[in-house]
């Protein structure tokens, strides 16, 4: 299957201080749970492949074309929704003008920005809150206005740092439904909670000072698990066991 | 263009153009009330010299200007593509404009033209280091080096025959060349800043690594 | 104590305090040295860098004391258990203690360099407090916009520009006194002026913090007029002190001789402040070149620097202005002129008014080129109407009994003119 992004000996870093070194990744369609403790190089990594932050070396292709200049970046941003960490925005804007200016950012035609900014918004269950200001939401809807701004206009590659907190368990599960239903895109989730990745992930990355310590399915994962380390489920003691070394890169 | 409209809408919502528009309308207002009061500097001699503050203004008009272009959204503005760019740049340089013909209307009545080329001469020279302080350490902070300015134009502006200095852009006379040199120097430099983005700075380092 | 110096230590003014002290060093050498080996002066120098400082600190104030509701720890302050005008009073302090350590290296610096060539004393603690006061004040007006628009834009522009603007138009010597530009030992800060100042800056401090932006984290279990009460007591105060800064005069008085004045050994004597004593080998040159003047021109016994005499000789008195031998050369000349010729009386029509005033103009010039041992300094502005600088400056070099004749024909329109 055609990758929709594809990553070849990135290496990235602030200063002298290298924070991910010769990552080699395909990403055709399909669910991406990036794990990893944190300062693992994860934010960095999807810093890197939204474009936001260009790589100190290899070489980064989204949607079958080299992303290697200004112009590369904000051409394969149309097909790039990425949510960060942590989102500003602007207190006054409604959830609507919130998810409407991101499908402008992301190059939606402004005929179909409305219907585009609506769905978005219907698929994260706000709809009855579209006009009400952002100042206004809690924790929990304002990180789904977040994964809403990330979604609008279905964008092929789709990059969401961290979507889960601060959402109920019921939420949790309606975002789990709403990744399911994005068949066409190439998704990646990171995370810290391994019961998302295990639900709707078709394949694990487990990552640790900016090397890639596994990389499977979530059975594969799980299957790591030994005897004698921590962990309530099977793939938190396969994700425990990768990261002190005892999984094998598959 | 009704695409082009919206875009210029979204983008200024988004970018707190009220509250500038407003910040530029107490600042004329400033400028017209009090515009002629003088400023009395410490400085490098014996004693102290006078500047209008009219000549001050345009460094708060160009501050304003330029920190227009950030906003609470800049995490996902990051990510944005090429109508973005070319909406912010349209937004810039009508800010910029618009700033400027607001001083040319404020002053062109009670100002000599020599005056008013002062001025824009001024906000020329401010907003390009504003550009440049904006790009350093984000737009927010575009106003650290035009105040940062403040301090050589106050202190360091006459020499020791009592003249104002060739450099001091708020005292030499509008027809100054030399001032002049410096507004294009730092409109290229506050540009040049503004083009320079990450990947254009990413290219430059690795042909440069190249290189060696 | 322990938030003061956890705010110390994570404050991003740790990174910008090179700048800080970079600042001061700047403002302190970069105006000019004159100031260096006279304590008065030094210390006055040592306190302008306030008037940069101030300002600076105002937008980082306002930028930091709005970063609590930026980041959404209002309500974290608010239930913690200490009161809040603690946490806000730590705040403020940390931006203080770093403006403060600045402004101290800036008059260590200064005493260092005057240490060696300096009078009795040391730096005079009054123009220090002087400046810190208005550093104080500027820190308690920052913290106070920011508090109430934690705009990150904004309100550091707007209170940092304000700042430099009303400190420049109405913090001058002459206005609200909240900075000096020189210090002569002839006047002094006086304590009274000083306390206002100062009774302005911590009331300004008290108005920042305690000032309830939002009531929970003051009120507790007490009323909302009782929870308002200290703000409102203490802006109140506030505004006593600004009225009373505004209507107290100048900020530098007179100052009483505390002990003899230093005097050349050469006649005539040339005295002068004690604390002016690294002038002194400067003056004996003068007095010799007084002493060297032409028989026809009479010189006074003495003459005084501005003040060493109480009330007397205020016309003829010399004053150092910042340093500058040339002033004082000018001071003395027009009292050896006026030793040297008769009393002043109308003459009797316009022309010998005019006459005679040039004769005197072009008197005092040759003779304050005479004393100075040069001509005008090209630094200097202005000077008598129609006198030729330079051609004073070159007939100084001319032989004794050309420049004798030259005075003497000056000396003669003078003596010779009828009066009215």
């Amino acid at each position: 299957m055609e990758p929709i992004a594809s990553l070849s000996g990135i290496a990235q870093g602030y200063g002298r201080h290298q924070v991910i070194t010769g990552l080699d990744w395909d990403l055709p369609v399909g669910v991406y749970g990036l794990l990893g403790p944190n300062g693992a190089g994860k934010s960095t990594l999807l810093r890197t492949l939204a474009t936001v932050t260009p790589p100190q070396e290899g070489t980064l292709e989204i949607c079958g074309r080299k992303v290697h200049s200004e112009r590369s970046a904000r051409a394969a941003r149309t097909t790039i929704g990425y949510l960060p960490q942590e989102f500003g925005y602007y207190p006054s804007f409604s959830v609507y003008d919130f998810v409407r200016y991101s499908a402008w950012l992301r190059g939606v035609p402004h005929g179909q920005a409305h219907d585009a900014t609506r769905k978005a918004i219907a698929s994260v269950l706000l709809d009855e809150r579209a006009q009400a200001t952002m100042k206004s939401l809690s924790g929990g809807m304002l990180r789904r206005a977040g994964i809403a701004a990330a979604i609008v206009g279905s964008p092929r590659l789709l990059l969401l740092d961290e979507p889960t907190v601060g959402l109920d368990p019921k939420q949790r599960l309606e975002f789990r439904e709403l990744i399911r239903s994005l068949t066409d895109s190439a998704i990646v989730l990171s995370t810290h909670l391994v019961e998302d990745v295990a639900a709707v992930c078709d394949q694990v990355v487990v990552m640790q000072s900016g090397r890639f310590l596994f990389r499977g399915t979530p059975e594969a994962l799980a299957d790591n698990a030994r005897s004698g380390v921590a962990g309530d489920s099977p793939l938190e003691r396969g994700y425990m066991a990768a990261l002190s070394g005892q999984g094998a890169l598959s | 263009m009704p695409d082009l409209r919206e875009s210029l809408i979204d983008y200024l919502r988004a970018h707190r153009f009220r509250g500038i528009a407003v910040g530029w309308a107490v600042l004329i207002a400033c400028d017209v009330a009090f515009g002629s009061a003088r400023l009395d500097f410490p400085f490098s001699g014996s004693g102290s010299s006078a500047t209008p503050l009219r000549h001050e203004i345009p460094l708060a008009l160009a501050v304003l200007a330029v920190g227009g272009l950030g906003s609470a959204m800049d995490s996902l503005e990051e990510t944005a593509a090429s109508g973005f760019r070319r909406v912010e740049i349209s937004c810039i340089v009508g800010a910029v404009s618009a700033a400027a013909a607001l001083l040319v209307a404020a002053e062109a009545f009670v100002s000599p033209m020599d005056t008013v080329l002062l001025l824009l001469r001024g906000l020329l020279i401010w907003v390009g280091l504003a550009l440049l302080s904006g790009r350093a350490w984000g737009w927010r902070f575009s106003w650290i080096l035009p105040l940062v300015t403040l301090f050589p134009l106050t202190y360091w502006q006459i020499d020791g025959l009592g003249r104002f200095r060739w450099w001091d852009w708020t005292d030499q006379p509008g027809s100054s060349m030399p001032c002049w040199g410096i507004a294009v120097g730092s409109l290229l430099a506050g540009g040049g800043a503004m083009a320079l983005t990450p990947w254009r700075l990413n290219r430059f380092l690795r042909a440069f690594r190249r290189s060696r | 104590m322990r938030i003061l110096l956890m705010e110390l230590r994570r404050s991003p003014l740790r990174w910008w305090f090179p700048v800080l002290v970079a600042l001061d060093v700047a403002v302190l050498f970069g105006r000019s040295q004159w100031w260096i080996g006279v304590w008065p002066q030094a210390s006055a120098a040592a306190q302008i860098p306030a008037f940069y400082l101030g300002p600076f600190l105002a937008a980082y104030a306002a930028w930091a004391s709005g970063r609590i509701h930026r980041l959404g720890f209002e309500d974290q302050h608010t239930a913690g258990t200490r009161p809040r005008w603690q946490v806000e009073a730590a705040h403020l302090a940390a931006v203080a203690v770093y403006g403060g350590v600045a402004y101290a290296v800036g008059a260590g610096v200064a005493a260092a360099v005057s240490y060696d060539d300096a009078g009795p004393g040391f730096l005079w603690p009054g123009y220090l407090l002087l400046g810190a006061a208005l550093i104080v004040l500027c820190i308690a007006i920052g913290h106070m916009a920011g508090r109430w628009f934690p705009s990150a834009f904004a309100a550091p522009v707007i209170c940092g520009l304000a700042c430099f603007v009303v400190v420049t138009m109405n913090g001058g010597p002459m206005e609200a006194g909240l900075f000096v530009l020189s210090g002569g030992p002839a006047v002094e800060v006086s304590p009274e002026h000083l306390a206002v100042r100062w009774g302005l800056a911590l009331t300004a401090v008290a108005v920042a913090v305690l000032t309830p932006r939002t009531l929970p984290g003051y009120s507790g279990a007490r009323g909302k007029v009782i929870a308002r009460l200290p703000a409102i007591g203490s802006a109140a105060l506030a505004v006593a002190c600004l009225a009373g800064v505004l209507t107290a005069g100048p900020v530098q008085t007179a100052r009483a001789s505390r002990s003899a004045p230093m005097c050349t050994r050469a006649e005539p004597k040339i005295c002068v402040w004690p604390e002016e004593r690294k002038y002194m080998p400067r003056l004996e040159a003068m007095a010799k070149r007084v002493s060297e003047l032409p028989p026809a021109i009479t010189s006074p016994s003495a003459f005084y620097e501005e003040g060493l005499r109480g009330g007397k000789g205020q016309d003829t008195d010399f004053k150092i202005f910042e340093g500058s031998m040339w002033e004082v050369a000018d001071s003395m000349s027009i009292a050896v002129s006026r030793a040297s010729t008769p009393r002043y009386c109308p003459a009797q029509n316009s022309d010998a008014e005019d006459r005679r005033t040039m004769a005197y103009f072009e008197l005092d010039s040759w003779l304050a080129a005479r004393i100075s041992g040069a001509g005008q300094p090209s630094d200097i502005h202005g000077g008598p109407p129609g006198v030729d600088q330079k051609a004073i400056a070159r007939l100084i070099h001319q032989p004794e009994p050309a420049q004798q004749s030259w005075a003497k024909k000056r000396l003669k329109v003078i003596e010779g003119t009828r009066c009215a």
